[in-house]
Order: structure tokens, then C-alpha cells, then sequence
């Protein structure tokens, strides 16, 4: 794969405290995947005058082949970034969504005692020229990178010198890369150093003057996958909003409380485009948390320093509660080879540094140097984990906003100001309640239950009985009300509360309403219960005409 | 069993209220750059442009406001500029998009195109200053109908 992916996440993740309770780093399990497509984390220090954009990198192909390039407004400082700042942000502000069980009346429970139990079962130097149109500004090591800065007359005239240097880029990002070598914007490439692998991958930092967020999304359009989240945090003073583009709050009752909300991106999705595809949500705004990525003080670096063994080291290091992560599981590599042999029989390399000993045969202690493996540590992990508390010393708020863009909607850079006039808190953590409307003997699988979201909205659904009988979902049954996605669409800015454009609020809590006094029809009409599918669906076209109609 | 569904109803129902953004009367576009509320622009005022924070060409934000066309199912949206005074392009840009039905506030049952950037392709900030440009917008439905229109006005680099 030839193509680079530029500002591609790749972001891997295990819960920490799982991690942790089997006594290893990673537990023995292959290390799970979360491409969450693209993910940047600014820092924003207006005082200062600065901007920190930390920016995940995603590639999948030869090392040979990997290069990766961005445009940024000034000359920036570069430095390898921590898979663990993403992984620390993401677990702070990643959207929950909680279905609390309420019982009413008199629910009969010696069904739901045998059910519940079964489920338990369950700084740039001087330029230089590089001729043909192009000035290179600074060439440097970053982490597993070797990177340029650089400048060019044209997208063509760039490419051919990063070609020609060994950044192998397509030549079909010359019409993206044009308006912004138009406007003297320089431009980072990377590629892998010598001996360094696709394995390697890091996030990159880069510092430079400005006092504005903005994610470069037309350069991303060449390598976008089809409806692609964009995730964004913004570290600063106070609550971040999209400039540019609009603001959705979405439909909770979009939202399929009984599968943990796992519907999100697509609710995401779908409010995005109700809003012409230009839409951010706010995920979280609140406090940042500093400590909360790495502890220095549970660091004992003298206690590596004086290991004898690699057994010795990875013990000491085990008890110092580092987070798991990609960039963990990259220095161990770097400290202690991961032997080919092991890897041909199939032993994941988080198995083998989860149980060194287990495999000590296969790990050369004659050669240890605890220095070295120390250094590959502090350098692929540590100094990561430092930079991240680092930023989020330095701001003391987090907004975290999602989108989703197809690459034909990827036209305008997003851009992102400070709001400190709105409400600066958005929490993460969403909670509805299901409500067992039990009457007297009924059991809780047959009575009758009452959805009851945070906006106050009641929406009446049948029994789990009937749930079951029909072979349907309670998702299915609420498909009515689960549009817009979006029930507010907004248009904010750096001051005020913005000019909201679409409110949805009033009609949707109406149509809850109808649900709830009249089943899932549009209107009153009543039938002894229960009936068919066919039933179901009768009801359901009057909403769905009215939908249509409304938009 | 109070779980009561609906088989013969469509007599019953209540009529459905009036949606907004029906179509209605002639399709007209009201255009204006987006730091003015419409009806505040008037030929000659500034056009505000600058360059994005993070690279690309500069720009300037436009508000497009439609009326009497259905878009329900998206639009083509159709930009360009020229300097008024000497006829050369400044720039153009079409892509597939949706617009907003409005539901409150002033344009309540018009369908919107916010902060929409029209991009000087091809030119600098410094080569833009003082310019006066008509920019254009045209918006397209899916059956083909179309509303275009222009704000002339001069080019001014004030984007923080």
C-alpha cells in the first residue's frame, strides 16, 4: 500500500484496570484494534501564542512504503507523542450511555431471580534550499520518524522532491496539497527512520505559533473511508465549539440504550448530515485531569537502572502500574527483542512480555544492559507520557467533539474557538431508565416498561414477553422516534450562546408523548394486544409519512 | 396487557402539522457574508476574507438562505468569484451537500447553508486586499431546479 494516511488514528486500547487484575501487562490477549478513524488533540495556549496538535498515525502496508505528510501555518517544533495521552483522553471522555432498571408496582420476581442469574453467565534551524522550487526548513529524527519541513512553489514541484527523498507519497494528493502551498503554508512529511518499523508508529507532536485549532480534513479526503469519524479535543482555558461548522445535540432517543449505545457513530453520523454534513457534537466538555495519565512518582527509574535480568526489569516495571498500550508494548520491544521463534509458533508478543519467564529460553540475558533498556523505554514510552501530563497541566479545560465526513464533505478545515460564555460543562455520561410498569402479579418480563430519558421524555414499550415473542427489539419498536438524529442544530461561536437553526426538542417530546398514550401509532386508535409485525408496521407508516413531511 | 397498538387508525389521526420549509411561493437565494444577518448587507460593504488557521487557500464565509425549492434530498452547491473590475476568476468550488431546514429564529422554514467558504483558489492574501468581487452562489436541487445569487463587495482581510 503505497498511500499515505494522514492524520489517520490507529488507537489501541485495553481497560486498565482489566489489564492490571491478571497480573501482566496486557493480560494475555492479542491487542485489540480501535480504529476510531482520525483523532487530533490540540492544546491551544492563547497567552502564549502557541498551538500543540498531537495527531495519531495509522498505516498499513510495507515500512518502506509508509510516509505521511501534513500542512501547518507555521514552522513547527517537532516531538514524538504518546499513543497514552489518546488512550488517557479518550477513557476520560468517550461517550457512555447507561440503561438503569427501575421496578414499579408489583412485579412478581422469581423470573427475574432465575434470568438475572442466568445472565451471569453471560525549533527549526536555518532553511536551506533544495532546489526545484522547493526550501527545506528543517530535516530531523522524530522518535521512529526521519521528518522535513519544508516549503514548495507548487504541489507538484513538492512532491517530486519528497518522492525523490524517499517520502513516498501518491502523486494524486498534488490537487489537495495545491491551495495549500498556494497560501506558503509548510508542510511535514514523515517517514519510517532505517530499522524502524511500521510497528513503531507513534503519535507526532507538533508545536507552533497560532491561538486556533484547525484539523486539515482536505488533505484527508484522499485516504478517507466512507462516513470517517473525526474525533477532536481541544485543550485550554475553556469550552471549545466549532467555528465553522455547526453544532448538534443529538436525539437521545436515537440512542439504543439497550445495546450500551453502540449506535453512537452512526447516530453521529446521521445527525452530521442532517446538518449538510458539517457538524460537530460535543462528546465531553470539562475538567482536564492531570495525573490521571501517568504517575511519575509510581516511576522508579534507579529500580530499572540496577536490574541484573531482563526478568529482574520487567518485574519492577510490571509494578509500576504503566498503563497498557501500543506505545508500551513498541518499548518493551525496543528493551527486549521479541524473538522470531515465538512469534512463528504464534505467541503474541503481549503474551511473552506478559510472563517473561515463561519463555526465558528464548531471552538472551548474557547481553542485558539495564541502561539501554531503560533509555528504549524512556524514550519510546516515558517521555510520551511525560509530554502528555505536560498538556494537561498546562490547560485546565477538555472539550472532546465528534463528527463524521464523507471525503466528498471534506471542503472546509474545520476550525475550533473558546467559548467561555456557554455553559462550559458536558458530561459524557449519559443515563436513561427503563421503568417495569408491573401491575399486580404480573412479572417483570410481562409487564409493560416505560423508557424515561434525560430530557424527560416517557416513550411507553412493550413487554420483554412481547419483545421476545415478536422477534423484534425495543430499538425496532422505538424506530419512530429515533429521528432526527440531531434535535438541535446550532451555530455557535466564540461568544453567546450561538443562533440555533433547527429545535426539535418540543416536536420530539409531542411525539413521545403520542407514543406513549397511543402505542406506536400517530394517532389514538386502540386494539387489544398483542399483534403481529404486520400489525407493528401499519402503525408505524402514519409517523414515517409525517417524518417525511416534517423534513 | 396495556401494550396497544394501532390497526385500522389513519381515520383518526390528527392532521399533521404544517413542516417547515414547504415549498411555497417562488424559489428565491438570499446571500450574505456570514458576519452579516441578512438584509444587513448592501452592495459595496466589505467582504471579509482571510486564511484558514491551518493552512489552504483564503476564504470568505458565506450564508445562503432558500426559499420555495424542495431540498430534501440535498443540493448542489455552486461557487464563484470574479473581481469586478478586472474579470479575472477568483476562484470556484462545487460539491453535494445539505442544507439545513430551519425551524426557529428568523429564518424559520427556510432551508440554510451556514458559514459556507468560498475559496480564493490559486491566489495570496496580498493579491486579494482592496479587490472588489461579485461572489457567486448557486444552489441546485435534485430535479435540477436552481437558485443563484451575487454580493459584490470589497475584499477586506480581517479573519481572526
Amino acid at each position: 500500500m503505497r498511500a499515505a494516511l494522514p492524520l489517520v488514528a490507529l488507537l489501541s486500547m485495553i481497560p486498565t484496570a482489566e489489564a492490571l487484575a491478571c497480573g501482566g501487562f496486557f493480560c494475555n490477549r492479542d491487542f485489540p484494534i480501535d480504529q476510531a478513524g482520525e483523532e487530533v488533540i490540540f492544546g491551544v495556549d492563547e497567552d502564549a501564542g502557541t498551538v500543540d496538535a498531537h495527531v495519531s498515525i495509522a498505516y498499513q502496508g510495507a515500512s518502506e512504503d509508509f510516509a505521511w505528510i501534513v500542512p501547518v501555518a507555521n514552522v513547527p517544533e517537532l516531538f514524538p507523542s504518546s499513543d497514552a495521552l489518546f488512550t488517557g483522553l479518550r477513557t476520560q471522555t468517550k461517550p457512555q450511555f447507561y440503561l438503569q432498571w427501575d421496578y414499579s408496582g408489583e412485579c412478581a420476581w422469581d423470573m427475574l431471580y432465575d434470568d438475572a442469574e442466568a445472565d451471569a453467565d453471560g525549533g527549526p534551524p536555518s532553511p536551506t534550499t533544495g532546489g526545484n522550487g522547493v526550501t527545506v526548513v528543517n530535516e530531523e529524527r522524530v522518535g521512529p520518524y526521519d521528518s522535513v519541513t519544508l516549503q514548495a512553489e507548487t504541489a507538484d514541484l513538492l512532491l517530486s522532491w519528497l518522492n525523490n527523498a524517499g517520502y513516498d507519497l501518491p502523486t494524486d494528493l498534488s490537487s489537495v496539497l495545491e491551495p495549500y502551498v498556494a497560501s506558503d503554508q509548510y508542510f511535514v512529511a514523515l517517514k519510517l527512520s532505517a530499522g524502524s518499523e511500521t510497528g513503531d508508529l507513534v503519535p507526532l507532536g507538533m508545536r507552533y505559533e497560532g491561538r486556533t485549532a484547525s484539523v486539515p480534513i482536505q488533505l484527508t479526503s484522499v485516504a478517507a473511508t466512507p462516513d470517517m469519524p473525526l474525533t477532536v479535543y481541544v485543550l485550554g482555558e475553556a469550552r471549545s465549539v466549532p467555528d465553522n461548522y455547526l453544532h448538534v445535540r443529538i436525539n437521545e432517543a436515537a440512542i439504543n440504550w439497550f445495546t450500551g449505545g453502540d449506535n453512537y457513530a452512526d447516530v453521529i453520523s446521521r445527525a452530521a448530515d442532517e446538518a449538510g454534513g458539517h457538524a460537530f457534537a460535543t462528546d465531553f466538555s470539562g475538567a482536564t485531569r492531570p495525573g490521571s495519565i501517568f504517575n511519575e512518582s509510581s516511576y522508579n527509574e534507579g529500580q530499572l537502572l540496577s536490574a541484573t535480568t531482563p526478568f529482574e526489569w520487567i518485574d519492577r516495571l510490571m509494578g509500576m502500574g504503566l498503563p497498557p498500550s501500543a506505545a508500551l508494548l513498541a518499548a518493551l520491544q525496543d528493551a527486549i527483542p521479541y524473538p522470531q521463534t515465538l512469534a512463528d509458533e504464534g505467541v503474541s508478543a503481549s503474551n511473552f512480555y506478559d510472563c517473561l519467564s515463561c519463555y526465558s529460553e528464548h531471552v538472551d540475558s548474557s547481553s542485558w544492559d539495564a541502561a539501554a533498556a531503560t533509555e528504549a523505554l524512556n524514550t519510546g514510552l516515558i517521555d510520551g507520557l511525560r509530554e502528555a501530563e505536560r498538556i494537561l497541566a498546562a490547560h485546565p479545560h477538555i472539550s472532546r467533539m465528534t463528527s463524521s465526513l464523507d471525503a466528498d464533505e471534506m471542503t472546509v478545515d474545520p476550525i475550533f474557538v473558546f467559548n467561555g460564555d456557554m455553559d462550559q460543562d458536558a458530561s459524557n455520561v449519559h443515563t436513561a431508565t427503563l421503568q417495569f410498569d408491573c401491575l399486580s402479579g404480573e412479572t417483570w418480563e410481562e409487564a409493560d416498561r416505560t423508557l424515561i430519558l434525560s430530557d424527560g421524555r416517557e416513550i411507553s414499550l412493550p413487554s420483554q414477553q412481547w419483545i421476545w415473542e415478536h422477534e423484534t427489539s425495543e430499538f425496532d419498536v422505538m424506530e419512530p422516534l429515533t429521528s432526527p438524529a440531531a434535535v438541535v442544530i446550532e451555530d455557535l461561536g466564540s461568544d453567546g450562546d450561538g443562533e440555533m437553526m433547527f429545535d426539535y426538542r418540543d416536536s420530539a417530546a409531542a411525539e413521545a408523548e403520542d407514543f406513549r398514550a397511543e402505542g406506536t401509532g400517530a394517532c389514538g386508535c386502540a386494539t387489544t394486544s398483542p399483534v403481529g409485525t404486520v400489525g407493528l408496521l401499519l402503525g408505524l407508516l402514519p409517523l414515517a409519512l409525517r417524518r417525511r413531511e416534517d423534513r | 396487557m396495556r401494550w396497544l397498538l394501532p390497526l385500522i387508525c389513519l381515520a383518526a389521526c390528527e392532521p399533521v402539522e404544517r413542516a417547515p420549509c414547504q415549498v411555497r411561493g417562488d424559489a428565491e437565494l438570499e446571500l450574505t457574508p456570514s458576519d452579516r444577518s441578512f438584509g444587513e448587507f448592501t452592495s459595496g460593504d466589505d467582504i471579509v476574507f482571510g486564511p484558514p488557521p491551518q493552512g489552504g487557500a483564503p476564504y470568505a464565509a458565506l450564508t445562503g438562505r432558500v426559499d420555495g425549492l424542495d431540498l430534501v434530498d440535498g443540493v448542489t452547491l455552486e461557487l464563484w468569484g470574479e473581481d469586478v473590475e478586472s474579470g479575472e476568476d477568483l476562484g470556484s468550488l462545487s460539491y453535494e451537500t445539505r442544507l439545513v431546514c430551519a425551524n426557529v429564529g428568523d429564518s424559520a422554514g427556510n432551508w440554510l447553508a451556514t458559514d459556507v467558504h468560498f475559496r480564493f483558489f490559486g491566489w495570496n492574501l496580498d493579491q486579494l486586499g482592496g479587490r472588489v468581487a461579485e461572489l457567486s452562489m448557486r444552489v441546485t436541487d435534485k430535479d435540477g431546479m436552481s437558485v443563484e445569487q451575487s454580493v459584490v463587495g470589497e475584499l477586506v482581510e480581517d479573519m481572526d
